[in-house]
């Protein structure tokens, strides 16, 4: 009987102690796995201890984050933009006002009165967003680019996993918008070729399906960012900027699409601008 | 059955650390358990110093070694280890609040590092003693996941003031009790978080302050006359007062061991064996073997566990008495810690009246 008790209490210390330590163990194995390069075993890992608890933030993060190591993306990378964008909310007005900028400056300026006008300035704005912006992310030199399209793929699943839980704050939702602004840059760069913009004439469906992808994306980063922010103020301001970026996409959309329509083939000629840019067509 | 109750007290003595703590701190060392030993001798043979007395150019680690003493001598002692610069920086940013200056910095560095630093005076008059510590600095940072790095850090200085005293018992010579009392202060960083986290909010990165009061109770019984070998028991780190955060708190270790000192021409050896309950690195890690050499011209300490290895000499030149030592850390068969060894160095210079 001494003996069954005996054993009893050492089964019930092994309780206690033995399975904690070997989650902590194997979990450990797996970042440093991450840090080895060994990226399949650190996703297997953490996929199957994310499956027993899908409620693990901690885990989910590791996991998106074996992902964008396996895309090349490294915190190291990161680091100095993540802390422009927290810390530094005149950072913030530039990268967001520029842009309103960019997409409202000249509607403001100009009056139209030509339907055919009206449409090679919206495609003109389509184009000036759209490279503004592409410089804009350039001067972050340090977001990695990833066009790869293997590495562009676990980039997107370290999104997706992450957008798998929308309650993230902190240093968990700046993750996913940092991880979000890499994949906008690498969006920029692999779709710039389908304007052609050296053909003079652009497909005004693309590019309206490229500036709505485009919207979705950066606005998604940057509710991960002003939901990371402890800032009030800042918060407050990064919904003020989304506002206004929704407002001016909203604004190039419906006369992109006016264009389009009042166009035979679907496709807008920018030679004019490309004369007034100096620039040569194809 | 006996062995089915010693296999009992085992699990539960051995297996009972690091439960509860955080998965990533609970892999770097914790210095708020540090003993009282903060002199070369005892330094040198860590814990291994409560189970022998110490040489006569020493102090008892274990109070209750005091007993019968009847030396007085004073002595200042230093001891630094190999990454002291790293975390003197650190510390400066840390506890002064620059929190943003911290990652910044800390985000440079990719080791794993492990430094200490402090300075000592001590004063002996036959059977107690008093304990100073002016300035101790441990530091302790390790990071993981270069995609979404994760750290654990602990930087803490402190001071602290020890007074300890041993008798012999009135009704049976051969028990001796002493005890420890030790009080401190210190300000210190205890925590993990992710470098996302502290660059977006830098303030996540606390620092607290502390006191502290220690009670560290020992016996040693006397039970071979022949060898001089000796039983000892040992209750450190025990706090009777305590108002910092859980992160900083002392948690309570014993020891038991044993000492003997064989019969040797023209020099004494003794020779211990010491073991750690209550404590949380791996149970080979916490049993030292350990012997103090002391002849004519010098002694000599040396203890060695897995893992670890110090040694410490002195020697004395009429009442001047001169110390040095070295021990060695290695860490390369600690799961998770990828840091090879930590050297440190230590020095003493005093008097003996």
């Amino acid at each position: 009987m001494n003996k069954q008790w005996a054993s009893l209490l050492l089964i019930v210390a092994g309780i206690f102690t033995v399975p904690g330590r070997a989650l902590a163990d194997q979990r450990m194995a797996a970042l440093e796995a991450i840090d080895r390069g060994q990226y399949e075993s650190a996703i297997a890992t953490l996929s199957g201890m994310l499956a027993t608890n899908p409620a693990d933030q901690r885990t989910r993060i590791q996991l998106a984050s074996a992902y964008a190591a396996r895309a090349g993306i490294r915190l190291e990378n990161f680091i100095g933009l993540a802390r422009e964008l927290v810390n530094s909310s005149q950072g913030l007005e530039r990268f967001y006002e520029e842009r309103i900028a960019v997409l409202l400056d000249e509607y403001k300026r100009k009056s139209q009165s030509k339907p055919e006008v009206d449409a090679i300035e919206t495609v003109d704005r389509i184009y000036r967003t759209s490279f503004r912006l592409a410089n804009l992310l350039r001067q972050f030199s340090a977001v990695p680019l990833i066009t790869d399209p293997s590495r562009v793929n676990d980039l997107n699943q370290a999104v997706f996993i992450l957008s798998g839980d929308q309650s993230l704050r902190g240093g968990g939702a700046l993750y996913r918008g940092l991880l979000r602004v890499s994949l906008i840059r690498s969006t920029i760069v692999l779709n710039q070729g389908a304007l052609h913009l050296n053909r003079c004439r652009i497909d005004v469906q693309r590019a309206v399906n490229f500036i709505t992808q485009l919207h979705t994306d950066v606005r998604l980063a940057l509710i991960d960012i002003s939901m990371a922010t402890t800032k009030e103020k800042t918060r407050q301001e990064m919904a003020r900027n989304i506002s206004n970026l929704d407002q001016g996409v909203a604004d190039i959309l419906k006369r992109a699409r006016s264009a389009a329509a009042s166009s035979s083939d679907g496709e807008v000629d920018l030679s004019e601008i490309m004369v007034a840019l100096k620039g040569r067509c194809e | 059955m006996s062995r089915w109750i010693v296999a009992i007290i085992a699990s539960a003595l051995f297996g009972a650390g690091a439960a509860g703590a955080g998965e990533l701190l609970s892999s770097i060392p914790n210095f708020n358990d540090d003993p009282l030993f903060s002199w070369g001798e005892s330094v040198a043979l860590d814990r291994a110093c409560l189970v022998l007395p110490s040489s006569d150019l020493g102090l008892p680690c274990n109070a209750a070694f005091f007993a019968g003493e009847r030396f007085e001598q004073f002595r200042i002692n230093g001891f630094v280890n190999q990454d002291i610069s790293t975390a003197v920086k650190h510390r400066s940013l840390l506890l002064n609040e620059d929190h943003v200056g911290f990652v910044n910095e800390f985000v440079k560095d990719q080791k794993p590092t492990l430094a200490q630093g402090f300075g000592t005076l001590w004063y002996q008059d036959g059977p107690w003693a008093i304990i100073v510590t002016p300035y101790k600095i441990d530091y302790a940072l390790k990071k993981v996941n270069g995609a979404f790095t994760e750290f654990a850090g602990h930087v803490r200085e402190g001071t602290e003031l020890a007074i300890g005293g041993g008798i012999a018992s009135d009704v049976e010579p051969r028990f001796k009790l002493g005890l420890w009392t030790r009080f401190q202060q210190a300000k210190y960083y205890r925590g993990e978080t992710t470098v996302l986290d502290a660059v977006n909010d830098p303030e996540i990165i606390e620092i607290h302050s502390s006191h502290a009061i220690l009670m560290e109770p020992s016996i040693v019984y006397d039970f071979s006359p022949e060898w001089h070998s000796q039983f000892i028991a040992a209750l450190a780190g025990g706090a009777v007062y305590y108002d910092g955060t859980h992160e900083g708190r002392p948690h309570a270790r014993g020891d038991i061991g044993m000492n003997f000192a064989p019969p040797m021409e023209g020099a004494r050896i003794r020779l211990g064996i010491q073991a750690n309950v209550l404590g949380s690195e791996a149970i080979l890690r916490r049993v030292r073997f350990s012997s103090l050499l002391e002849s004519h011209y010098f002694n000599l300490a040396f203890a060695v566990s897995l893992g670890e290895v110090g040694v410490h000499l002195s020697t004395a030149i009429d009442s001047l008495v001169l110390g040095v030592g070295y021990k060695l850390m290695d860490y390369s068969d600690e799961p998770h810690w990828g840091h090879n060894s930590v050297q440190n160095f230590m020095c003493d210079v005093g008097l003996r009246f």
